[in-house]
């Protein structure tokens, strides 16, 4: 039997899971991956909110609809040459009025290098389960939930409205090139047809899981040495309990509860 | 910038003179933004010798940078009969804006100070209305307009490729330019020839607002 038993039903472990959320604060990330055919460097933020516990006996909190509120930045460079048709200016001969025919030379116009940066935010909402871990670290004891798994992110939607990004950010980068006007549109077309959905997925899936992998949230931190009664005369200290083990369990009584147990000692 | 400016050509622009009087004619690129370098340094030569032939020639010069340095012509001296015109322009966009000038003993050609029988072509990249003027203080004035070409369909496009063959000739004698007024579409060239004048540029009136600002300053 323990010293000390708390329970928390699912509201109350819901109020837990967002205070650990708050708590858990930005997470950031960088690095760079596939962009379909190119290589995109991002950096990326992501934070959690909202959500709500379902309690499954013996160890599983369920988070219903948790969001994953992400910002990620993108730049890659692209050389337009490998995408878009060669122009050449032809040969233009015309007379004037002090020469027969005077020729200009055939003149091919290079297209260049671009970088293409596009900022992105959005929302994923997922649900998974977690498992419950109390441990001691150093003076506390902690009690935390940490993800089960990996949890499927659905993402095709903000990769679709990524891809519609990115094409009016080609677009806008690609604009002040001479003699691009009338390639423009197929340039856009060509280079998202060459990303697609797949690639831009293939880019954010991976940047959104690694903020979900392995997520462990806080939801109770408590003092090892636990003070009951404080000091009141010089002779008089204060008390203090121990706390030798916390355990966090889910279980049933008339409703699912968050459980922590603990054992002390003087 | 795929600006119009004669003192300053560019990848998409030539400059062509005829050479009416023999002699002997050496001439140097200068960059833009420097001042012009001395005679010493006309390294390039026209050799120009008088000829009664009807049928005239053309001659193509072109314009490189050596080792990111100075900019050499090829081939670095021509032979010409009086009457032909040499054209210079670059075929790489790297190359930096520059202007040719040379002399005889008698004569002398300025890229920069078009006089007569000179012709300068400039390919519109851009879309938009250019006002252009003479950078130099003669009063000609122009306006070209450059459109976006239809190119929803192939055969859109096809037309847009024929129509870049097309030339446009703008005409300037003294203080007289025939036609005031061109609309072309992006990619088409205007050639202006140069009959006669005191020295003249072609140059978009925005970047000589903006020179007269710097000169103000």
């Amino acid at each position: 039997m323990p010293d000390i038993l708390v329970a928390a039903d699912e509201v109350a472990a819901t109020e837990l899971l967002h205070d650990g959320e708050s708590a858990l604060g930005v997470i950031t990330d960088s690095g760079s991956g596939s962009l379909g055919p190119f290589t995109a460097s991002y950096t990326a933020s992501a934070s959690l909110a909202n959500g709500s516990v379902d309690l499954l006996p013996p160890n599983i909190i369920r988070v219903a609809n948790c969001e994953l509120r992400f910002s990620v930045s993108f730049s890659f460079s692209l050389d337009l040459d490998t995408i878009l048709p060669r122009l050449c200016l032809p040969r233009i001969c015309i007379p004037i009025p002090f020469f027969d025919d005077i020729c200009t030379p055939r003149i091919c116009i290079p297209w260049p290098t671009i970088t293409v940066s596009l900022p992105f935010s959005d929302v994923v909402t997922f649900t998974s389960d977690f498992t419950l871990n109390a441990h001691l670290d150093g003076s506390n004891w902690l009690v935390d939930v940490v993800i089960v798994g990996i949890p499927s992110l659905t993402i095709g939607p903000a990769s679709a409205a990524i891809l519609i990004a990115l094409g009016f950010a080609v677009a806008a980068a690609v604009a002040w090139i001479p003699f691009i006007g009338p390639f423009l549109a197929a340039a856009v077309a060509a280079i998202t047809l060459a990303i697609g959905v797949a690639g831009v997925t293939g880019l954010l899936g991976p940047i959104l899981t690694a903020f979900v992998s392995g997520l462990t949230i806080n939801v109770y931190t408590q003092p090892r040495v636990f003070e009951i009664l404080p000091a009141s005369l010089p002779l008089d200290p204060a008390v203090n309990v121990n706390l030798d083990l916390i355990a966090a369990s889910v279980s049933r009584t008339d409703e699912d509860e968050l459980i922590l147990t603990a054992d002390i000692s003087a | 910038m795929n600006s119009l400016d004669s003192r300053y050509l560019k990848h998409g622009d030539t400059f062509a003179q005829k050479f009416s009087q023999p002699g002997r004619y050496s001439y140097s690129f200068n960059l833009a933004g420097l001042y012009p370098l001395d005679d010493a340094d006309g390294r390039f030569i026209i050799n120009v010798k008088d000829s009664n032939k009807q049928g005239r020639k053309q001659h193509n010069v072109v314009v490189r940078q050596q080792d990111n340095k100075q900019l050499v012509a090829e081939p670095a001296e021509l032979n010409i009969e009086a009457g032909d015109m040499v054209m210079w322009s670059t075929f790489d966009s790297a190359t930096p804006a520059f202007s040719v000038s040379g002399n005889s003993e008698k004569h002398f050609f300025d890229s920069g100070a078009l006089t007569q029988e000179a012709l300068y072509t400039h390919a519109f990249g851009t879309e938009g209305e250019i006002h252009w003027g003479d950078a130099n203080g003669q009063e000609l004035a122009g306006k070209i307009v450059v459109k976006m070409p239809r190119t929803e369909s192939a055969r859109d496009m096809k037309e847009y490729r024929g129509s870049l063959s097309k030339g446009t000739l703008v005409v300037i004698s003294g203080d007289k330019v025939e036609p005031t007024f061109v609309e072309i579409s992006v990619g088409q060239t205007v050639f202006f020839a140069v009959e006669k004048a005191d020295g003249v540029t072609i140059t978009d009136r925005r970047l000589m607002l903006k020179m007269d600002r710097k000169s103000a300053q």
